[in-house]
């Protein structure tokens, strides 16, 4: 059942639409920008924005996000800019990915090495006895690798506060079992949640994030993903209907926020690429095709 | 000051710096309760805990990806692998991670972590537990990599590896874990890293019957007392040696290197691992760059042959005095 949001989280809620607002501009502007043969970042966010952007508004401040950089919703639910994505790109910045204040790390192998380093640092709160939790994103692929299985096996043996998100692209499983399936093996806990579904996706998080903080250790989900689904469950339309039943939002707020983010990547443009500035605008509207995690595409 | 082995020694570092610094951490295979196969950490579980010193489940691969892990979270991991042929599980952590963490993430992450393994032979260890990998390491960006030779140098050498910024490979030479002994400084004992050593100054009045050639010779950690060795017999035949301990490999002391040849005009380059691309070739190269006017000889290579370690033949493998010896003297009278 999908979970609602608290209403004393409501705040935190319209910052989760404004980042997915801005994954979706830098998305479609990088999409325009690639057809006229610019080489941009690898990234990975319609069709996996709900599970990663519920995922990430489940989190505290102080928790940290392991995954694998390609996961645009992420670092904008955590504060990034479009415009250090758009320096980034055009060789002007480092990663935002990579920010030690926002706690957030990517991978840029897209091994799974991430995976076992994440238990590393919810492991250290552990020790240090902060009320830490760390989520570690990875894709389908991943649980067939031996980081997957160092990562899970250290996590339950030293009941690290690791939550792991899964993402299972359904029509692209790497095999019949579940993901979720692993945790018994390692003696963890596991859930499997609507993948397609922001509510969900956070309610999943939210438990996995209050039984770290029991001391009850990690915590294995499988966020499953329809791309059928995915193609015509807008996370940002789910948001939105979220928000204006609650009074919170309107079609003025919605028109603001767009238009922010339109004005933020044009200036980055600008700033960091004048040549690309000069092409068409960008835009949130919901596309036909999904974009699967980035190693699918690859592999 | 007390007189320490090497373990003692090193011991007496991790407890120190455990005491200093409660973000400091010891995680590895048995490096608990145990105190590690050669007990290298005996006592530090009983005085700081399960928390701080961790028996791990064997997966060099996890140890090294949670020390990471760690060390981006704040603390300051020590992890032990068991021995240094066991690393190469975690290679992939090591130097795609790891070494690159700093430069990947625009300084915003440094994993600030020091990786102590057991190397070398000389326990009859054969093929998986007598190997010499620091040259697989050295030609990684990003990693610094010690191997001291005395209990003095690795209690200094240790400390200031776990206060450096960046990851240390710290390669402890099992060969003489109890045999080297030595007065090692209490408390607070630093040895800066990159700096080597000279055990032994050549000087031009050496032998009664030889040439008074001078010639320098390059080793580290078991191999040192093997060049020793090798000099006083040398000095017998009139050849006086001038040894040069690296103590750190990476980043080496190139200065110093560069005024030893250009004072003897000689050098024999010692290590156990295989000649093919080890560390001595390196050091040739360098020293071919910075002082190849001043070579009165070509550089030579005592080493490990391009073989694997044997079992039985363990002292016709390592480059030990007996032919170090002969090199030497051949380089002299070139």
């Amino acid at each position: 059942m999908a979970a609602e949001a608290d209403d004393t989280r409501l705040p935190h809620l319209l910052e989760s639409y404004r980042g997915l607002v801005r994954a979706r501009v830098l998305e479609s502007r990088w999409a325009e920008l690639e057809e006229k043969g610019a080489n941009l970042p690898r990234r990975a966010a319609r069709g996996v924005e709900a599970a990663l952007a519920g995922a990430a508004f489940a989190l505290g401040a102080e928790d940290w996000v392991l995954g694998e950089g390609t996961e645009l919703p992420v670092p904008f639910l955590r504060g990034a800019t479009l415009s250090e994505f758009v320096a980034h790109a055009f060789g002007r910045a480092p990663n935002p990915w990579n920010a030690r204040a926002r706690r957030t790390l990517a991978s840029d192998l897209r091994n799974g090495a991430h995976v076992t380093q994440g238990v590393g640092v919810a492991w250290g709160a552990k020790i240090e006895r902060r009320d830490v939790a760390v989520l570690v994103t990875f894709d389908d692929a991943i649980r067939t690798t031996g980081e997957f299985h160092n990562g899970v096996n250290f996590a339950g043996v030293f009941k690290a506060p690791a939550i792991f998100l899964c993402l299972t692209t359904l029509a692209q499983e790497a095999s019949a079992e579940r993901a979720a399936d692993f945790a018994a093996a390692y003696g963890i806990a596991s859930a499997v949640c609507d993948g397609c579904d922001f509510f969900a996706v956070a309610h999943a998080v939210g438990d996995a994030r209050k039984r770290a903080a029991s001391g009850l250790g990690p915590t294995l989900l499988e966020a499953r993903i329809d791309e059928a689904r995915a193609s015509k469950d807008d996370a940002l339309v789910s948001l939105r209907r979220h928000l204006e039943s609650r009074g919170f939002f309107d079609v003025e707020h919605e028109a603001r926020t767009e238009s922010e983010a339109a004005s933020e990547i044009a200036l980055a443009l600008s700033e960091f690429a004048p040549g690309a500035a000069a092409t068409a605008t960008a835009s949130v509207a919901p596309e036909s095709r999904i974009v699967v995690p980035t190693r699918r595409r690859t592999e | 000051m007390a007189t320490q082995n090497m373990v003692q020694a090193i011991n007496d570092g991790l407890r120190h710096e455990m005491q200093r610094d409660p973000r400091v951490v010891v995680l590895g295979e048995d490096v608990g309760k145990v105190g590690g196969v050669f007990r290298v950490t005996q006592g530090l579980y009983d005085e700081f805990g399960d928390e701080r010193v961790i028996d791990t489940p064997l997966s060099e691969g996890g140890i090294i990806g949670c020390a990471i892990g760690m060390a981006l979270y704040g603390l300051v991991p020590i992890p032990e692998i068991q021995f240094s042929d066991f690393i190469f599980p975690a290679y992939d952590q090591i130097v795609s991670e790891l070494a690159k963490m700093r430069y990947r993430s625009g300084g915003e992450y440094a994993a600030k972590l020091v990786i102590r393994t057991p190397v070398g032979g000389g326990i009859r260890g054969g093929l998986y537990h007598s190997q010499s990998p620091e040259s697989l390491f050295i030609h990684v960006a990003g990693l610094k990599v010690v191997c001291p030779s005395t209990p003095e140098d690795a209690k200094g050498l240790l400390l200031a590896s776990i206060r450096d910024p960046d990851p240390v490979l710290f390669f402890e030479p099992k060969r003489i874990y109890r045999a080297a002994k030595g007065e090692v400084p209490e408390g607070e004992h630093l040895v800066e890293l990159g700096k080597a050593r000279i055990v032994r100054e050549a000087t031009r009045s050496s032998g009664a019957t030889g040439s008074g050639a001078q010639v320098t010779v390059i080793a580290w950690g078991a191999m040192v007392y093997e060049a020793i060795a090798a000099a006083e017999e040398a000095e017998k035949q009139g050849v006086s040696c001038e040894i040069l301990d690296l103590r750190t490999l990476w980043p080496v002391d190139i200065d110093a290197i560069v005024t030893s040849v250009k004072k003897t005009g000689r050098v024999v380059i010692v290590h156990e691992a295989p000649k093919t691309c080890g560390f001595g070739a390196e050091l040739v190269a360098l020293i071919n760059e910075k002082a190849f006017l001043h070579l009165e000889a070509p550089p030579v290579r005592v080493t490990g042959f391009d073989t694997p370690f044997p079992y039985t033949l363990e002292n016709d493998y390592l480059p030990l005095a007996h032919r170090i010896l002969p090199a030497v003297l051949e380089t002299a009278k070139f």
